[in-house]
């Protein structure tokens, strides 16, 4: 009779151990399984902040600027002025933001130097590419696509030509049109067949359902 | 029978030299003909490359001293020759606005470094006075109105002329009008200094109906025939040369070089009787270093200056030295020798003159392409993530089924 009571008792205090155990799996699978949804909405939180973040930046750069002294008073005022301030880059900041309304994307992207300029983090600027004031060049941008909470370029293949895009940067908006969409086989690089007389905005991501291929977008300022 | 056997002999013998005899001078003539029909084949031999015109030059004109001159539609019409000298030689040069008068004795100065590029107007000019030699149609015994240079220098004003107004759209060109043209295109008879004949009094000159348009051929063509020839080439490009390539790259299976597709540098000339494509040269720029240009089988090509028409060939990359976005140029200049020329002028209110001579000319073309480091930009973890996550959350379901149902007492 003791060792069955015994018994009883050590199988009461297994089955709340498993019943513990059983419940930690479950909670760490209900986490696992919505990993992905809530890194979205966290990074979809942080972008929106450090885009409002950009966006005040360049108005309060607007507001320096009107307030340059005239030449005629440069002597009643200070040496310094905020307008001669060297602006240092602020690696950890939005460098400039791409907008795509047909797929409700807006996502910021970093200077080529800064450390969160990674396929692995965010929508990446290649290095050589040049920004949208610079006549003729060609801003690329690359990112993931497939199902991850850092594939930005989803959506890309949604889109068709002509279709807009939109670059923010340096408190300008510049809007392209999509003219071109083509394949190339994921090799390394990309080869880019663009209007050398125009300024461009190139997309890079893999293509939807294949494995072997990228797709590159090609965008003309209009 | 030894006698017998000895003419056998002699007249085998005869027997084999006829045969061999009659071979040899069917071959000969064979030859002969060959040769001959060779000759009056239609053929665009070209001549020998000659110097362009220089920058400027002095002009002379020239009126013979038998004054030709036209009776008929254009009565009293002089028949003057031009020329530029140039070390001392008189090379023929036309008038192009027939409305303006030549500047004799005068210096002529190149007016724009870019010569004429228009196909029509070039391919009159390669095929009349002086590059080729106009043969009369007609049976013309007068001995001075064959290869007569001051005739076929008016047939070849005259056509350039009739050219330009056809086709120009500007009004220093196309000055004619149309009764101009007409009297151009019917003009019949030629006479001489202070004895205009008419056509029936003409030596030699033995249809009135033929006009000198149709009385003149060139390489078995009429001069009617060579103009509208020559309207029809208007706007297209005398020589041309494209780059094709559809730009892809390729790997090589050591993974240590890109290969861009096959480029095919294509020249052409659009008539043989202006010139002919000799081939190409390239030259690359703003490439990574390593980067080399070699043939279909991969084999470098060190001789770019050179390279024979139809020749294609590969760009290799080294892949390690791929580290940013990069617009490489080819710059193709293709070698041809063809007929140019270009337009001088003496000052205002000067006729403009030109002519063309069969020169060494380069035409260039260009080309662009941009490539780009790409990584790996598919992704698929989130399956993965989704299912390691089912697996848990089943396992945690399971084992909280499995100890949490009640057991039966049992007595």
């Amino acid at each position: 009779m003791r060792m069955l009571n015994r018994w009883k008792i050590n199988n009461k205090m297994k089955k709340s151990h498993l019943l513990l155990f059983g419940s930690l799996l479950i909670f760490l699978g209900i986490s696992i399984l919505s990993f992905n949804y809530f890194m979205k909405m966290r990074d979809a939180i942080f972008s929106e902040m450090k885009i409002a973040m950009m966006e005040g930046d360049s108005k309060l750069d607007e507001e320096i600027v009107n307030n340059i002294p005239e030449v005629n008073n440069l002597m009643a005022q200070p040496e310094e002025t905020t307008a001669n301030v060297y602006k240092e880059i602020d690696y950890s900041k939005y460098f400039g933001v791409l907008e795509i309304p047909k797929i409700g994307l807006k996502r910021g992207f970093y200077n080529i130097d800064s450390k969160y300029n990674n396929i692995q983090y965010n929508v990446t600027l290649v290095k050589g590419s040049t920004m949208p004031d610079v006549i003729n060049g060609n801003l690329i941008l690359m990112a993931h696509s497939g199902d991850a909470y850092i594939s930005y370029f989803a959506y890309l293949y949604k889109l068709v030509i002509g279709d807009y895009a939109y670059i923010t940067y340096n408190g300008q908006k510049y809007t392209y049109q999509i003219k071109n969409i083509y394949n190339v086989a994921k090799n390394g690089i990309v080869s880019i067949r663009r209007n050398y007389d125009k300024t461009s905005l190139t997309l890079i991501t893999c293509t939807k359902n294949s494995d072997s291929l990228q797709t590159v977008y090609i965008a003309e300022l209009v | 029978m030894e006698k017998l056997y000895m003419n056998d002999k002699k007249k085998k013998k005869i027997k084999i030299d006829g045969t061999s005899l009659l071979s040899f001078g069917v071959a000969i003539f064979a030859i002969v003909s060959l040769i001959a029909a060779g000759f009056n084949q239609i053929s665009f031999a070209l001549p020998a490359v000659e110097d362009p015109l220089p920058d400027n030059f002095k002009t002379k004109e020239f009126s013979s001293a038998t004054d030709m001159l036209f009776s008929d539609t254009w009565t009293g019409r002089q028949i003057d020759m031009h020329f530029a000298i140039v070390d001392g030689k008189n090379i023929p040069v036309f008038c192009l606005q027939q409305s303006v008068s030549f500047a004799d004795d005068s210096q002529y100065y190149k007016k724009s470094e870019e010569p004429i590029n228009d196909a029509g107007l070039l391919y009159l000019m390669a095929n009349l006075y002086p590059n080729v030699t106009m043969s009369p149609s007609y049976p013309i015994q007068n001995a001075q109105l064959n290869n007569n240079h001051q005739i076929e220098t008016w047939i070849t004003q005259a056509a350039i002329w009739y050219y330009l107004t056809s086709t120009s759209t500007e009004p220093q060109y196309n000055a004619l009008t149309s009764d101009d043209l007409n009297k151009i295109k019917n003009t019949h008879a030629i006479g001489f200094t202070r004895s205009v004949l008419t056509p029936a009094q003409m030596t030699g000159y033995t249809s009135y109906d033929h006009t000198l348009f149709d009385s003149y051929t060139v390489n078995s063509k009429s001069i009617n025939k060579l103009i509208e020839e020559a309207i029809a080439k208007k706007g297209s490009p005398a020589t041309e040369m494209n780059v094709v390539s559809d730009e892809n790259y390729s790997i090589s299976e050591d993974g240590k070089y890109y290969f861009s597709s096959v480029i095919n540098v294509q020249g052409s000339v659009s008539d043989p009787s202006l010139g002919t494509y000799k081939g190409f040269s390239v030259v690359i720029s703003n490439a990574p270093d390593g980067t080399i240009i070699t043939d279909e089988n991969g084999g470098e090509i060190k001789n770019l200056d050179n390279m024979a028409p139809g020749t294609k060939f590969l760009i290799r990359v080294p892949a390690d030295k791929i580290k940013e976005a990069t617009q490489i140029s080819i710059s193709v200049n293709g070698n041809f020798e063809t007929y140019s020329g270009n337009r001088y002028s003496a000052g205002a209110d000067t006729q403009e003159i030109t002519t063309v001579k069969l020169v060494s000319n380069v035409v260039g073309t260009g080309y662009s392409f941009e490539i780009a480091p790409a990584p790996d930009t598919g992704i698929t973890t989130t399956s993965t993530i989704f299912f390691v996550g089912l697996i848990v959350l089943v396992c945690g379901i399971g084992i909280v089924y499995a100890n949490a149902k009640p057991v039966e007492n049992q007595q």
